[in-house]
Order: C-alpha cells, then sequence, then structure tokens
C-alpha cells in the first residue's frame, strides 16, 4: 500500500513537471488519471490479503537492482544523446498554420483529434479491448450486466444478468437503527425522518455511511459532470478536449460509487458500459469515414459556423463529433472498470463472506 | 536543443527503480514497476520536446517560437490514457489470479444450472452403462470360467472321439 501511494507520489510529480513546462494539457489529464489509478487501486488491494507482500518475500535482490540500475543507465545515456542529437527544425510553425486551418488554436487538441486523428482511433480501440478484458476477466458468469439498480426485482432477473441480490427500495421502508444495530430509538426516528442525500443511501449500512461525504458528493456531482462537457467543447481552443472532459466525468461517477456502493453507481449511470463504449467507437470511426461520402478523404474535417446569440461564433465540425466519441469511450471505460472491478467484486465478497457465515454454523450445529 | 539535466536523471532513476520492482515475482510489484517505467518514459518522451516554452495555445500575441513541442505532448497524452487502462488490466489480472489461487483445485469451474442438470445427466448415463458394462463382463468372465473349468476334461472329449 505504502508503494502504491509512492508512486502516486511520482504521477503527481509528474503533473506538476508538466504544469510548470508548458503543457497543461498533458497537467490536467495525468491529475485525473492518477486520482483514478489511485482510487482503482484501493478497490482492489481492498481485497487482496494484506500479507501478500510478506508471503512472497523477495528474492535476488542484488541481481535485480544491478540490471535496474543498468537498465537506468542505459536510459539516460539514450535520453542524453537523443536530447543532443536532435538537429531537424521544429514543425512547430507548420502545425500552427495547420491548426488555425483546423479552426482551434490548442494544438495538443488539434494534433489529437484532426491532425493526427488515426492515432487517436487507434487508441480508443485499444481502449474499447481493455474494458473488454477487464469485464470478462471479472464477470464470470456473463458480462452483459451494468451496477445493480435499485429497483431491480428477483423475478425480472434472467441468467444474462449477474447480480441476483435485491436491494431494499427507495420507497420501501427503512430497517430500523435500532432493530439493526441496537441502537437508540431517537437516532433512529431522526434518521427515519431525514431526506437522503444519496439515491442509495439507504442501502448501506448506517455504519458505513457518512453525511460529510454524500453532502459534498451531492453538492459536487452534477457540477463536475457540467463541468466535463464544458472541458469537451472548449477542448480545441483551451486546455481540455476529449479525454480530460471524459476523466472528469468517470471521476464523478467514482465519487458517486465510492460514497454511495454499487446500487449509488447503477443509479448514477443507468446504461450498460459495453454501449457506450460501443456507441463511443461507432461515433468515431463514423465521422472518420463520413467524409468519403462528401468525396473527401477519411478524417478529413468540414465545419459548420454559425452565430449563436450570447454565445458567439460556434463552429462545430466532424473533429468535434470524434471528441465526442472519444468522450463517450474514456467514460464508458471508467464505468466499465468501477462496475467489475467495484460493484461486482464488492459482490463476489459479499457472497463469499456469506458462504463463509454459512460454513461457521454448520460447524457450530 | 536545451534541457533540463534534472529530468534525464529522474528519468534514469525512475526507470531504474521501475525495472527492479519488475522482476519480482508478484504480481502487484510487476504493476507497481510498470507504473513507474511508464512515468520514466512519459518523461523521457516530453524531455525530446526541449527547452519549456509557453503552453500551446495559439493567441494574438503568441508566437510559434515562444511555445514547446506540441508533438511530444500529443504523443504523452495518448500515453497516459492507456497507462490508466493497462493499469486496470493487469489490476483485474491479479484480482482473478488470486480469485483462482484461493479456490485451489476447484479452479475455474464454473457451476451453472444448466452444465450441472448435464453434468448430472451425463454421470447418470455412465453408471447406467457402466453397470450394464459390469453385467456384461461379468456374464463373460461366468463363461470364461465355466469353459476354464469344463477345459481340463476337454482332452478326453478329443479323446474321445
Amino acid at each position: 500500500m505504502t508503494a502504491v501511494l509512492l508512486v502516486s507520489v511520482t504521477g503527481y510529480g509528474l503533473v506538476l513537471i508538466f504544469g510548470m513546462s508548458g503543457a497543461p494539457d498533458l497537467a490536467l489529464t495525468q491529475a485525473l488519471v492518477e486520482t483514478i489509478v489511485l482510487v482503482v487501486f484501493v478497490l482492489v488491494m481492498r481485497r487482496l490479503p494484506k500479507q501478500i507482500a510478506t508471503t512472497h518475500p523477495p528474492v535476488h535482490r542484488l541481481g535485480r537492482a544491478l540490471i535496474g540500475a543498468l537498465a537506468g543507465t542505459v536510459m539516460g545515456v539514450i535520453g542524453f544523446i537523443a536530447l543532443g542529437a536532435r538537429t531537424a527544425p521544429d514543425i512547430v510553425d507548420g502545425l500552427a498554420e495547420r491548426a488555425l486551418e483546423a479552426h482551434g488554436t490548442n494544438i495538443v487538441n488539434v494534433m489529437l483529434v484532426d491532425l493526427r486523428a488515426w492515432d487517436t482511433l487507434g487508441e480508443i480501440s485499444v481502449l474499447v479491448a481493455v474494458a473488454t478484458g477487464v469485464a470478462s476477466l471479472i464477470f464470470v458468469s456473463g458480462r452483459t450486466g451494468g451496477a445493480p439498480r435499485l429497483d431491480e426485482r428477483p423475478d425480472r432477473r434472467n441468467r444474462l444478468r449477474p447480480v441476483p441480490e435485491t436491494a431494499s427500495s427507495i420507497g420501501g421502508a427503512r430497517p430500523r437503527l435500532a432493530d439493526v444495530e441496537g441502537e437508540s430509538d431517537a437516532a433512529a426516528e431522526a434518521a427515519a425522518t431525514r431526506q437522503t442525500w444519496l439515491l442509495a443511501g439507504r442501502t448501506l449500512s448506517p455504519r458505513r455511511r457518512s453525511i460529510l461525504i454524500e453532502v459534498l458528493v451531492r453538492l459536487l456531482f452534477h457540477p463536475a459532470i457540467v463541468v466535463s462537457v464544458f472541458l469537451l467543447f472548449v477542448g480545441h481552443n483551451a486546455p481540455g478536449g476529449g479525454f480530460a472532459g471524459g476523466l472528469l466525468a468517470g471521476l464523478a461517477l467514482v465519487a458517486r460509487y465510492l460514497a454511495g456502493g454499487r446500487y449509488e453507481l447503477g443509479e448514477a449511470a443507468p446504461v450498460d458500459a459495453g454501449h457506450l463504449l460501443g456507441t463511443g467507437l461507432l461515433l468515431a470511426a463514423g465521422t472518420a469515414t463520413s467524409s468519403l461520402f462528401f468525396g473527401l478523404a477519411v478524417f478529413e474535417s468540414s465545419w459548420f459556423e454559425t452565430e449563436v446569440p450570447l454565445l458567439g461564433t460556434i463552429s462545430i465540425g466532424t473533429s468535434t463529433l470524434f471528441d465526442i466519441g472519444v468522450y463517450l469511450v474514456v467514460v464508458g471505460l471508467v464505468l466499465d472498470i468501477l462496475r467489475s472491478l467495484g460493484a461486482e467484486v464488492d459482490r463476489q465478497q459479499e457472497e463469499n463472506e456469506l458462504e463463509q457465515n454459512g460454513a461457521e454454523t454448520e460447524v457450530r450445529a | 536543443m536545451t534541457a533540463s539535466l534534472t529530468l534525464v536523471v529522474l528519468m534514469a532513476v525512475l526507470f531504474g527503480a521501475g525495472i527492479t520492482i519488475m522482476l519480482e515475482r508478484s504480481l502487484t510489484r510487476v504493476l507497481i514497476g510498470f507504473l513507474l517505467v511508464g512515468n520514466a518514459v512519459n518523461i523521457l518522451i516530453f524531455l525530446m520536446s526541449g527547452a519549456p516554452g509557453l503552453a500551446p495555445l495559439l493567441s494574438d500575441d503568441v508566437t510559434a517560437d515562444d511555445i514547446s513541442d506540441p508533438v511530444p505532448q500529443a504523443f504523452v497524452l495518448t500515453a497516459i490514457v492507456i497507462n490508466l487502462g493497462i493499469t486496470a488490466f493487469m489490476l483485474a489480472l491479479i484480482y482473478r489470479s488470486w480469485w483462482l489461487a484461493r479456490l485451489g483445485e476447484k479452479g475455474d469451474l464454473v457451476d451453472d444450472e444448466d452444465d450441472l442438470e448435464e453434468e448430472v445427466e451425463e454421470a447418470e448415463g455412465l453408471i447406467r452403462s457402466s453397470a450394464a458394462d459390469d453385467l456384461a463382463i461379468q456374464e463373460l468372465i461366468d463363461a470364461s470360467d465355466e469353459e476354464f473349468e469344463q477345459s481340463p476334461e476337454r482332452p478326453d472329449e478329443e479323446v474321445r472321439p
């Protein structure tokens, strides 16, 4: 666990380096990614045994250190030489002209969605494949189910849905604190009349809930989604873009899941992650090929400009649609990670605990 | 082309540490090493942009000479997001391998109702057929026993005709 935190420190250090040397896009993306990686790491580590480090003691310390030092030295020399060996002139000048031609002033984003869009198309294909891989590794008995919804009835369940349990529904009577936890009845009355801040807050055990986090998440979730959409559309001219926007939306979902458990995730994003991924990839590939129908080359952009009162000139190009596809794929990836490494792992853990309890009572009998 | 020597050294150290950890047997440590090496490579690519300048956002008072090279930035942006995906995949692998190791000999068997029914039917069929086989074999053995018992008399029989 300490190691994970230390690795995160290097990641956030990278954020500082990027931010201070003129790469705001990178700093933004790296900060968001690092946070998500940290959360996902903890989601998996909480399930693994704590003594995992002691059961596998390190071997060949000296040899490994030697190889590591050698590799580091080689890379350092390579970096040093490569820096000195670069003699060709920058292509920045040409890129700047091309970016203005592509109706954007943020060169990095214009490169991603327009000038080097093939690269990005390949990348989001990798992301879709990775998300599918994660889901199929975790969901053993079928991968179509999303995170469980609150009002799911057991009879509606079919074999494709790997979520057999029911939640106490929103409208249903909430188990009283006094019955469940043996606490004073006054607290139960107070809790029963209080409105919940999160939809699925009642499915959590009262001891695991934190009103502070629930209120914060409730207040921050919708602004975060709005900001993510803002980042998506502003990306062509300012730091942002489909990646940063999608990651921010994903982070908002992470917050909902952490505060309210897996039912909250199901309520926050009542769509299948697979559908999101597929729609995003379809949109991106569709915009790429759509230009063929107008007699243009693949990925050749066209724009639609209009004057909108209050907002000024809006230029929506095919590259904007492509960026929306990227946004959807990134959100789908984060949602897929959450529902498998978060929700499904939760469910398997609870199932396991139930089994163990059953075995214990059997042994006692 | 000028760049910070400190960053080169930092990159080398991160890379060396990452490789060292990656050579462990435990998958968790391999993943941690992978993250370190990933960060190191990102720094290496970013270093190639040379001296840091202004952010690559064009406006009237920013010329192409002032901004830092946007090409490595686009590469690193892609790499960062791919890193996230690979990390999640490795974590899923770690979880799955732990899960399988915990199950032990039962392994990756998925108990499905249909599969179970099929298995039961198959087992019944097997038992039935094996019972029939047993009977048949028993008959054969009995028959051969008789033959065996009779065989000493056979020479006599052969002699008789």
